[in-house]
């Protein structure tokens, strides 16, 4: 199985740990995914290719012609020189885990941090789900994206390939928070690959619990998937540190207002404890791994952490 | 009456008051997780603030050149000035020629116009007043006496004693010239006969009238009329009206001009 594997994962690990991790504030100043990528994966990913690459299992399949996001040194260079063309060696995987991506592009997603200016939770977690998605068109494993907004789920379907990561890369721009999460049916539908094993990835904050979004995650582990869950937060959320005085209203609860002063934060903190704490057993409960990370954090040692997780199962 | 007008000035109020902002709901911030925080009433902020600044200010103009138009304000702009009477002359190229032979009473009415310590110089036959004239500025009569146009009358004497009108009509001076006829004629206006019906007596009184002849007016003589600071300051209407009425025109399609893009 060439995803993650608990072999290749540690080393990975221990490459990475001196490579410079794009850190938070540089993320809330980019907008290019593709460089994001290459930053937050400079350390990460070689380790995982090369782990791969050179592991069992690989095998010579077939020559493809290059395109535009392919590796250099996938390129066969004898090759090059008898034909004076790029061709790029394609090789017979085992793995047949297709990896997906799901986002929660509802309008609580849009929450910034309130210590960096120009970073929010969704930019955080394209971000994020942008690196997975590169590290299995990397592995060579097919990969697909699901945007939850709007009350609607849009689906793009699994695929392998650099094609397939600007793809994904390009409907995770287009994304936009608005709205609540789609109705259960919907998520039904768009769910659709849940006949062949996969390996789910879900960013969101989670504040709907239980939601459309959790029931489905939870159907899906069931059904024996690999679920794993990025709850994000804001370091202000998490120290429940707001401007004292200020209203305050939910971006997907209408327009009732909220006050907060610091008579409130205990109760707030004892709030926000009792749901992310519930949100937390349930997972468990039904072994869905869960990370709750801030979005002040640098995205490399988020990702990090979640590939530890999975390597731990 | 028209400086009553600037009491009405507080009416600038008006727009200011329109255009405060006094209160203001607070904005609410989005919070993702502002559903665990305990409800609170939308407050108001008790702000005093105005909005749309411009269209206010342009309000408030329009409104004071309104008042002003009403007031019809005089500013004293005028220097020392020649005021020339019809029949004088004079080589300054500033001089004002004034349209009556009365330039004293033109200038009574205009005197705002003059700034405190203007001279002015009365120049040509200036008619002499029955009073002695009041001004607050000192004015210099340089005045001189046209040569009167010497005209001719004719008469005719008829009755007793017709030599001796003949010889006083003979020995009158002065500008009018009486030639006595012996016979009625096209330059005897009428005769001394008496009216026979209304119809005569209405011609008789119209060639009355048309032999009549104003006093020729007495010419002031020279002289140097003393500053009286206590005397009457009369106010001459319209000095600047077509300019405040322009400056309202303006103003007014600006303040729909303005409304309308607000809307």
């Amino acid at each position: 199985m060439a995803w993650p594997s608990p072999i290749s994962w540690p080393r990975c690990a221990a490459r990475s740990r001196s490579a410079s991790l794009l850190s938070s504030s540089l993320l809330a100043q980019s907008t290019n995914l593709d460089l994001t990528i290459r930053h937050v994966l400079a350390g990460l990913g070689h380790g995982i290719h090369a782990g791969v690459e050179r592991g069992a299992g690989v095998e010579f399949s077939e020559y493809r012609a290059y395109t535009p996001g392919d590796e250099w040194r996938r390129v066969d260079w004898k090759l090059l020189a008898r034909a004076d063309r790029y061709y790029v060696r394609e090789a017979e995987r085992d793995s047949h885990v297709a990896v997906w991506l799901v986002l929660d592009a509802t309008a609580s997603m849009m929450e910034p941090s309130r210590s960096i200016e120009g970073l929010d939770k969704i930019g955080y977690a394209r971000a994020v789900l942008a690196c997975i998605g590169a590290i299995a068109q990397r592995q060579g494993d097919a990969f697909g994206l699901v945007v939850l907004c709007d009350g609607r789920a849009q689906c793009t379907p699994a695929a392998r390939g650099p094609r397939q990561l600007h793809r994904i890369l390009a409907q995770l721009r287009k994304a936009q928070p608005t709205g609540q999460l789609p109705d259960a049916a919907a998520l039904r539908a768009a769910l659709h690959f849940t006949r062949s094993p996969s390996l789910v990835f879900a960013a969101s904050d989670f504040l709907d619990w239980p939601s459309p979004l959790s029931e489905a995650l939870l159907r899906l582990r069931h059904m024996r998937h690999d679920v794993r869950a990025l709850l994000l937060q804001t370091q202000a959320e998490v120290d429940a540190d707001f401007t004292r005085g200020a209203a305050y209203r939910d971006p997907e609860a209408g327009d009732h207002v909220h006050g907060f002063d610091p008579a409130m934060q205990s109760a707030y903190i004892a709030a926000r404890d009792t749901h992310f704490g519930a949100v937390q057993a349930h997972s468990r409960q039904h072994d869905v791994p869960m990370l709750a990370a801030r979005i002040e954090r640098a995205p490399g040692e988020v990702l990090r952490a979640l590939l530890r997780q999975a390597g731990r199962r | 009456m028209t400086s009553l007008w600037w009491w009405a000035l507080p009416v600038l109020l008006l727009p200011l008051w329109w255009h405060r902002q006094r209160r203001r709901q607070v904005v609410a911030t989005p919070l993702a997780t502002a559903r665990f925080l305990p409800r609170s009433k939308p407050r108001q902020l008790r702000a005093w603030r105005w909005v749309d600044v411009l269209l206010m200010l342009v309000r408030c103009l329009l409104l004071a050149t309104l008042i002003a138009w009403l007031a019809d304000p005089v500013f004293p702009w005028r220097a020392d000035t020649v005021l020339v009477v019809p029949g004088g002359a004079s080589a300054d190229p500033q001089a004002i020629h004034v349209p009556t032979s009365d330039a004293i009473g033109w200038l009574r009415a205009r005197e705002a116009e003059w700034k405190p310590d203007a001279r002015i110089v009365v120049v040509g036959p200036q008619t002499m007043a029955a009073t002695r004239p009041r001004l607050r500025h000192q004015v210099e009569l340089k005045t001189t006496t046209a040569p009167a146009a010497v005209q001719t009358r004719h008469v005719l004497i008829e009755g007793e004693q017709t030599a001796r009108w003949r010889t006083l009509f003979g020995a009158l001076d002065g500008p009018v010239r009486y030639v006595a006829d012996a016979a009625p004629g096209s330059a005897t206006p009428f005769t001394g006969a008496a009216p026979r019906d209304g119809a005569d007596a209405r011609e008789v009184f119209e060639a009355w009238e048309h032999v009549h002849y104003a006093p020729a007016p007495y010419v002031a003589p020279p002289q140097v009329l003393a500053v009286d600071p206590a005397a009457p300051l009369q106010r001459q209407s319209g000095a600047l009206r077509d300019q405040l009425l322009m400056a309202l025109v303006v103003l007014f399609a600006l303040e729909r001009g303005l409304a309308h893009v607000r809307r």
